[in-house]
This record gives structure tokens, C-alpha cells and sequence, in this order.
């Protein structure tokens, strides 16, 4: 029974977010908005409670017990911890009071800036330099395999006519203007080849995944009506 | 050199020299910025009017003061620039989009308000992405001013679009309705050769042992739901037909619910209910990581934390010291940010495990550049199509386990390549045609009367290179006793043990520091060793990896001996014939027998295939009728533009 409704709630929502081909017009587009208000909202919802029993409730009822600890630096560190964690949510209520904002702010100011030095740093060492070996490491049938020696080659030039494309210096000419180099203009006009080739790659894959929920969901009708 | 460099003197001195033409008397350079001022900023006139250094801030708001006189050249040529930039741009639909547009540096413009709300699109990034939206046919806010504007949705200008919108879905909604429309191929039976990434995944997947962990990263919602369930549901109960215990995690709390709904799924199909998945004793969910790259930063850097607390909040009992002791990591993510977060912040702490990559086609191109990029990457598998080929992988060897007699003996033959199906041979038909005849609502169970060769699953065609025969020159230990020329593994890391001499051949087995090896032959640059595992499969190793020795026939013995022991219960793999290590710290050999009756759990694969093929098919339509409304909106398009050319230059 239970399967059934939810079988039969999953088929009315799936009608209700197709109603948006027809458009934003009165009745049917309120079918959408409804559709996407009950996703959103179920979302904030199990948001809250996800982040309420499995962070927020085992943390203070650890802060209650000293024999316990939430993290391995002890008792203690929790304590210092969570008063930080309090300050700072307090600081965040206080986003509404116009004079107080650069508070809310300074807290986002903290969060942001760790955020981007975790972030750098794991780009640089994830993935940057990783990548930049590989790309630099040649295949051990470099030179006796003609694939694998265009492959490389492809490689190299896309990766660094790409990353120069994002190079922005420029010279003053003798009459005063300013501009690159013909070579460098010639780097950039390759590396944007390779960047539009690789969007494209991109855009591809994102409408493939368009159409692969689309069949998955228009099969769940046509399931659900057979 | 004693003298400390003053950078107040020296701006004074630069701005001197350019000449700006300033009244005397009037500060320069960096003291202009100085507080007490005249030309102080204007918020720091305000409130913080206090003393000391000048901020990078500070300076920034000076240049909002400057007078444009003040700018040099250089900068007045710059910012004329950025205001003719700034204009309004021709309509869209006059010129076809230049790539520099789409493509140039962000030009972010701050408002007041916050750090969050400060950041605020500038008229150039509205243009952009007024154009993506033109082009992506998403409603345009020129033509409104907010939510509640009324799409043109009967306009004639709205019409293409609603003929492509409706073609695309017909032509979808074709193969659900009449096998006639059946177009394209369904995936593969098995992984083509060329991908080694995949059938390295489904090897490593499936070489696992009760003892171990798996990290699994489970990053999506139900937003991808249609594209990744049916992975996740079968990389799941791959997992949990090697009695493997996965450990659950995700920086998205609502895939943290989704996980449960497919393992719910999972236990729903199970027939038996002794069969059901029980968490906290076959899997482990564990608590949301807030915070997106931070959070997988805190799972890494803290993993012991982290593992104790379930999702509910409860105590899970596990005791783990550090992230390298999961045997393998697996992520199931649908975007690319997600994927490069895994690997930039959680994957250099796993040293020794391996990050098995399952994802959808929006993020497959970053994903397969990790993949062949870093050796502690594998896959990816993506989107339904690879997910078809893997449950066809897992019927195929889980649908043909038989009860053969255990390999006796140092030797095993390896499967006989023909019978192998990887390579496209024979088996995927037969395969097929006999999972069209089976019940859609069970794997075939295992029958005594099936040939015992009927799915080895792994055997690829080794190559065939020169092999160098081995130098005679090293002396035997003693005269007495035979001794035989090994290969013992140097590495800290766990190295990888192939099926051929380069890195692009598919990974046979693992191995560990102090592991020794037979050594039967070597390529023709020595780079590589070929051994002999010691369930008698020849494989390869780099011979960097390891080092070459002699040893007595008894001491090599032994230590295979004491390997061998270390795994009380001997669990085939499936009709490999090969010898397998796995497990950090936990040394074991699998040698190859038959799977202990009942040892395998129920699989159940359970998946409906009279609407599968119907998906794939309606997939590949759609995907052409997406190209030809492309190709044809932009012909018309083009032959618009043709004909109104010469009208213009009329004009």
C-alpha cells in the first residue's frame, strides 16, 4: 500500500514538473512552482534533520560527558570548540541588523578565506601538479607508437596553449598601444580551440545527462500507466 | 644595506617622476592613504579612523577616490575600455557569439552589503550570460524584470523552440511505446578492451575480502537519481556479494537520505529475509559532512572522529586510526567539483588505497582525465550505459558460478582466451540471449551441470613480447638445492601486478613490500619482470617496483608457505586461476577454488529489462533528434543571417 502511494505521489509530481513545457501560464505553471516548492522544501527538511541528529545532537550530548570526546584532541578542545562554533552562529543571526552586518560578515570573512586556502592548496597538490606529470610523462612506446606519440603531443600543446589563453600581459607598442606578441596571439588562438573543443565536450555530456533522466523519468510513466 | 626600504618614499618618488601635474603640497604615493589626510578615503573618515599601517583594503578604496586625473594612461585606457566593454551589446540573435565573450576573465563588481551579497554580477557577465541563456533556450531577463513574467509560450518567436522541445520528446517517448523505434545498439555485454579503466574497477571490486573496508562516497541526490541509482544499486551489492562492509559518507545531507532509499531498495529485492542488510553490522552510514571541500578535508585529516558516529548520531563502534586503513575508496558523485573535491582533499591522504571513480556524462570528461592521469585513480564508469554493461559483468560471473573442483597444485592453467568474453567473443550474445530467456526478477542461480569455463571473467590476451632470457651468470646458493631467481617487492606502496608490461594493461593482482615473486622472463628492455603468481597465472611487474635476487627453492617455499597461512579461509575470486593479495597490513593469498556453497550471498540483481532497453534506446534517439534540431535551427539560422546580409548593406 505504502509502495503504491508512493509509487502514485512519484507519478503526479513527475506530470506536475512536465507541466513546465507548457510554460509559465496560470494553473498549469503553479503545477511546476508547487512541485519544485515541495522538493525545496523537502530538502531544507531533511537538511535540518540530517545535520540535527547526525552533528548537532551527538555533539552536545559529548560536550555533557567528560569521560567522552567528540574529536581526538579531548574533552576540552570540544568545549573551546563548540563556544567558537556559538559565537559564531550568534554573530550570523545578527546578518539583519544593518549596523551589524560587518560582524556576519567578518564570520563569512573566516569561512570563506579558509575555505579558498583549503581549497588552493588542494587544487595545487590534487590536481595541478599531479596532472602536470602525467601530462609530462611519456608513454614508454613513445617514439614506436604513432598514436601514442600524437596523443602526447595533443597533450602537451592543449594544456599549455590553454593555460595561456588565461594570460592577459601585454606590451606597450612603439606607437603607445598595447597588445601581445604574434606568438602569443597565435598561443591563444589554439588554446582557445582546445578550450571551446573542451566546452563543447562539456555541454555534450550535460545534455546527454538531460536526456538520460529524461528517458528515465518518461519510462517511469509509461511503467507506472502499463 | 642596513637601511630599511621606505615604500611611502618610494611611491612619492614614482609618482614624482610620471609627472602627474599635481598641485604642490598635495601628498602622493602611498601617504595620500595615510589617515589624517585630506585625500583619506571616505568610510575611513567614518568610524575607523583610527591609526596605523594602511590595508590592502584601504588602498583599494583610495583608488575608488582618485580623481581620473590622477590615473596615468595606461589606467584611463583601461577603464575607457572597460566602459565601452560595459555598453550594451548588440542583440544576441544580430551576431553569432564571439568566444572571447564566453570566455573572458570575470569581472566581479562589488556592492555594498556583505561579503556574500557583495559579489555581484557585472554588466559584462549579464551579457554572458544573457547569451548562454539565448542560447540554452532559458528565459531572458531583458525580457522581464522578474519571476512573474509570463513566458511567451504561444508567441511565434517561441514557436522553434516549442517544435524542438516537442519532437525531443516524441521521439523519446518512441521506443517506450513500439519496439519498432528500437535504434542504436545496447551497451556491451563486457568492457571493451580499451577500457581498462572499468574492468579495473570490477576486478578491484571484486577481489575483496570479508576483512575489508570501503570508503564509499556517496554524492548525489535524487536530482541524479535517474542517472546513478542504478550504478550505485549495483557497485552496492557488488560490494555486499564480497561481504565487504561499506562505510557510507557524503557532504550532501540529501544523498545521506538517498544512500538509505537505495540500500532500502536493495534490501526490498532480497528475497530472503535473512538476506536483509542490517545497518551497523553490514554497512555503515556515517554522519553528513558540512561544509563541502572543508567537510571532506575534516573526513580526511579526522577520520577516526568521524567513523564513530552513524548519520542517526549513533555510535557506530568502529575504530579506525587513519583513512589508509580502508582498503579502497569508492565515489559515486554527479558533478565534477564534487569528484576533483574527493581527490584533491581526501585522496592524498589515503596512501595505498585506490579512489574508484563512478559518476554521470556531465562529469565523465574530468573524471577520465584523473583517471589516466593519476595511477591512484581508476575508472570512471559512467552513466546507465556502463551501469548495463556492469550488471552484465555481475550476471555473468555471479549467473555462471558452478561447484568445480579445486585447482590442485602449484599450476593452474589460466582460462582459455576463447572462452573469455571480454574481448567481444561469444559470450556477450550468449549472454544476452540468456538473460532475455531468465526471469527479470533473479540472476540465474548456479547449476552443477554449467561447464566450469563458462564466465572466467578476467582473462585477457596477455601480449606477447620478446622475452629476454634470464642472465645465467648470478651463482645458485648452493649445488645442492635448486634455486630459483625471484623478484621481491621494494615499494612502501602497494604495487600493481598486470597482465602485461605496461601500465595500460589491466591490474591482476596487488602487491606488498617483502612479497616475492618467480621470475620466468623479462621484456626486451628489462623494464619489465614476468612472474608467476603463486597460483601458477603469469603476470608482469615494473621492474623498478622490486628487486631481483636468487633464493633456495625451501626459502621460497616458505615464505609462500607463511603468506598462504595468514588467510585461515582460502575464498575463490571466481574462476580466475590466479593468486590475489589484498588489504593493507593484512597479508593474504586467495588461491583459486570454488566459491563454498552458500558462501556467496544472494545478488538479486532484480532489474527490470523490459524497461531498461526501451531507456537506452529512447537515449540514443533522443540524443539524434538533439543534433538534428541543433544542426537544423543553426542552418536556419545561418541562411537568416545570409539573407538579411545584402538587405543591410542595402540599407
Amino acid at each position: 500500500m505504502a509502495e503504491n502511494t508512493i509509487a502514485l505521489a512519484s507519478f503526479i509530481l513527475t506530470l506536475m514538473v512536465f507541466s513546465y513545457l507548457l510554460g509559465d501560464v496560470p494553473l498549469i505553471g503553479n503545477l511546476y512552482r508547487i512541485a519544485v516548492y515541495i522538493f525545496v522544501g523537502m530538502t531544507a527538511a531533511f537538511t535540518l534533520i540530517v545535520s540535527y541528529e547526525g552533528l548537532i545532537l551527538p555533539y552536545l550530548q559529548d560536550i555533557q560527558d567528560q569521560s567522552t570526546s567528540w574529536t581526538a584532541l579531548g574533552w576540552r578542545a570540544d568545549i573551546y570548540i563548540f563556544f567558537t562554533a556559538l559565537l559564531f552562529v550568534l554573530l550570523l543571526l545578527l546578518k539583519p541588523v544593518k549596523s551589524l552586518t560587518w560582524l556576519t560578515n567578518s564570520v563569512f570573512a573566516v569561512v570563506i578565506v579558509v575555505g579558498a586556502s583549503v581549497g588552493l592548496v588542494g587544487a595545487l597538490t590534487g590536481t595541478l601538479f599531479p596532472l602536470l606529470y602525467a601530462t609530462a610523462a611519456l608513454p614508454e612506446d613513445f617514439m614506436t607508437n604513432f598514436s601514442a606519440l600524437v596523443d602526447t603531443l595533443l597533450i602537451f600543446v592543449g594544456t599549455m596553449t590553454g593555460l595561456y589563453y588565461f594570460h592577459y600581459q601585454a606590451r606597450a607598442g612603439p606607437d603607445g598601444s598595447e597588445g601581445q606578441s604574434r606568438v602569443g596571439r597565435g598561443f591563444r588562438h589554439i588554446g582557445k580551440v582546445f578550450l571551446v573543443t573542451a566546452l563543447g565536450a562539456i555541454y555534450a555530456s550535460t545534455l546527454l545527462t538531460s536526456l538520460t533522466i529524461l528517458t528515465e523519468r518518461i519510462g517511469f510513466l509509461f511503467q507506472f500507466g502499463a | 644595506m642596513d637601511e630599511e626600504f621606505n615604500w611611502l618614499e618610494y611611491s612619492e618618488s614614482m609618482e614624482a617622476t610620471a609627472g602627474d601635474g599635481e598641485a604642490p603640497g598635495k601628498s602622493r604615493g602611498l601617504r595620500r592613504f595615510l589617515p589624517g589626510r585630506p585625500s583619506l578615503p571616505r568610510l575611513r573618515r567614518g568610524s575607523r579612523a583610527a591609526s596605523g599601517p594602511p590595508s590592502a583594503s584601504d588602498i583599494l578604496e583610495g583608488q575608488d577616490e582618485r580623481a581620473l586625473a590622477d590615473l596615468d594612461e595606461r589606467l584611463r585606457a583601461l577603464r575607457e575600455r572597460s566602459v565601452a566593454a560595459s555598453q550594451p551589446a548588440a542583440p544576441a540573435h544580430q551576431a553569432l557569439y564571439d568566444v572571447d565573450d564566453l570566455l573572458a576573465s570575470p569581472d566581479l563588481q562589488s556592492k555594498p552589503g556583505g561579503v556574500i551579497s557583495a559579489v555581484a554580477l557585472s554588466k559584462a557577465q549579464e551579457r554572458q550570460v544573457e547569451m548562454l541563456r539565448d542560447i540554452v533556450g532559458g528565459p531572458s531577463q531583458s525580457q522581464g524584470t522578474g519571476g512573474d513574467r509570463q513566458l511567451p509560450v504561444f508567441s511565434l518567436d517561441a514557436a522553434p523552440r516549442l517544435l524542438g522541445t516537442a519532437l525531443l520528446i516524441l521521439v523519446v517517448c518512441l521506443p517506450f511505446v513500439s519496439s519498432d523505434y528500437a535504434e542504436g545498439e545496447l551497451p556491451p555485454s563486457v568492457f571493451p578492451e580499451d577500457r581498462h579503466g572499468p574492468r579495473d574497477m570490477y576486478n578491484l571490486l571484486d577481489n575483496l575480502s570479508r576483512d575489508d573496508y570501503v570508503l564509499v562516497g556517496f554524492e548525489y541526490g535524487p536530482t541524479a537519481a535517474g542517472e546513478l541509482d542504478l550504478l550505485a544499486d549495483l557497485l552496492l551489492r557488488h560490494i555486499f556479494a564480497q561481504r565487504v562492509k561499506p562505510l557510507i559518507v557524503s557532504s550532501n545531507p540529501i544523498a545521506v537520505v538517498h544512500a538509505q532509499n537505495v540500500i532500502k531498495d536493495i534490501n526490498r529485492s532480497l528475497s530472503s529475509a535473512d538476506a536483509q542488510l542490517v545497518h551497523g553490522e553490514d554497512y555503515f552510514l556515517l554522519r553528513y559532512l558540512p561544509g563541502g571541500a572543508l567537510g571532506l578535508r575534516e573526513l580526511s585529516e579526522n577520520f577516526a572522529d568521524i567513523v564513530r558516529i552513524s548519520a542517526r548520531g549513533l555510535p557506530t563502534g568502529l575504530e579506525f586510526a587513519a583513512l589508509e586503513e580502508m582498503t579502497e575508496l569508492l565515489l559515486i558523485a554527479e558533478s565534477a567539483e564534487v569528484i576533483r573535491n574527493w581527490v584533491e582533499q581526501v585522496l592524498p591522504e589515503a596512501e595505498g588505497s585506490r579512489l574508484l571513480v563512478a559518476t554521470g556524462y556531465a562529469a565523465q570528461p574530468l573524471a577520465q582525465a584523473y583517471a589516466e592521469g593519476m595511477e591512484q585513480i581508476v575508472g570512471p564508469l559512467f552513466g546507465i550505459r556502463d551501469a548495463f554493461t556492469y550488471g552484465e559483468k555481475l550476471r555473468a560471473t555471479f549467473g555462471a558460478f558452478v561447484s568445480v573442483e579445486p585447482p590442485v597444485g602449484p599450476v593452474i592453467e589460466p582460462a582459455p582466451v576463447n572462452a573469455e568474453s571480454d574481448s567481444q567473443a561469444e559470450l556477450p550474445r550468449a549472454t544476452q540471449a540468456e538473460i532475455e530467456d531468465a526471469p527479470a526478477t533473479a540472476l540465474p542461480q548456479p547449476t552443477e551441470t554449467a561447464p566450469p569455463t563458462a564466465t572466467p571473467f578476467m582473462t585477457d590476451t596477455p601480449p606477447a613480447p620478446t622475452l629476454t632470457p634470464l642472465p645465467t651468470d648470478k651463482p645458485a646458493p648452493t649445488a645442492t638445492e635448486a634455486s630459483i631467481r625471484i623478484v621481491e617487492v621494494t615499494s612502501d606502496q602497494r604495487v600493481n601486478i598486470r597482465l602485461g608490461p605496461t601500465t595500460v594493461h589491466d591490474i591482476l593482482a596487488l602487491g606488498y613490500k617483502g612479497d616475492m615473486f618467480e621470475v620466468i622472463g623479462s621484456n626486451g628492455d628489462g623494464s619489465w619482470y614476468q612472474i608467476l603468481l603463486p597460483a601458477g597465472v603469469e603476470a608482469w611487474i615494473a621492474a623498478f617496483l622490486v628487486e631481483e635476487r636468487v633464493v633456495s627453492a625451501s626459502e621460497f617455499a616458505g615464505a609462500q608457505d607463511s603468506a598462504s597461512a595468514s588467510e585461515s579461509a582460502a575464498r575463490a575470486v571466481m574462476q580466475l586461476g590466479f593468486t590475489l593479495r589484498l588489504g593493507k597490513n593484512r597479508p593474504r593469498f586467495y588461491q583459486a577454488q570454488p566459491p563454498p556453497s552458500g558462501d556467496r550471498p544472494e545478488l538479486a540483481l532484480h532489474r527490470d529489462r523490459s524497461l531498461e532497453t526501451p531507456r537506452l534506446q529512447a537515449m540514443t534517439l533522443g540524443t539524434l533528434a538533439a543534433v538534428l534540431v541543433i544542426v537544423f535551427g543553426n542552418t536556419i539560422y545561418a541562411l537568416r543571417g545570409l539573407l538579411r546580409g545584402p538587405r543591410a548593406q542595402g540599407r
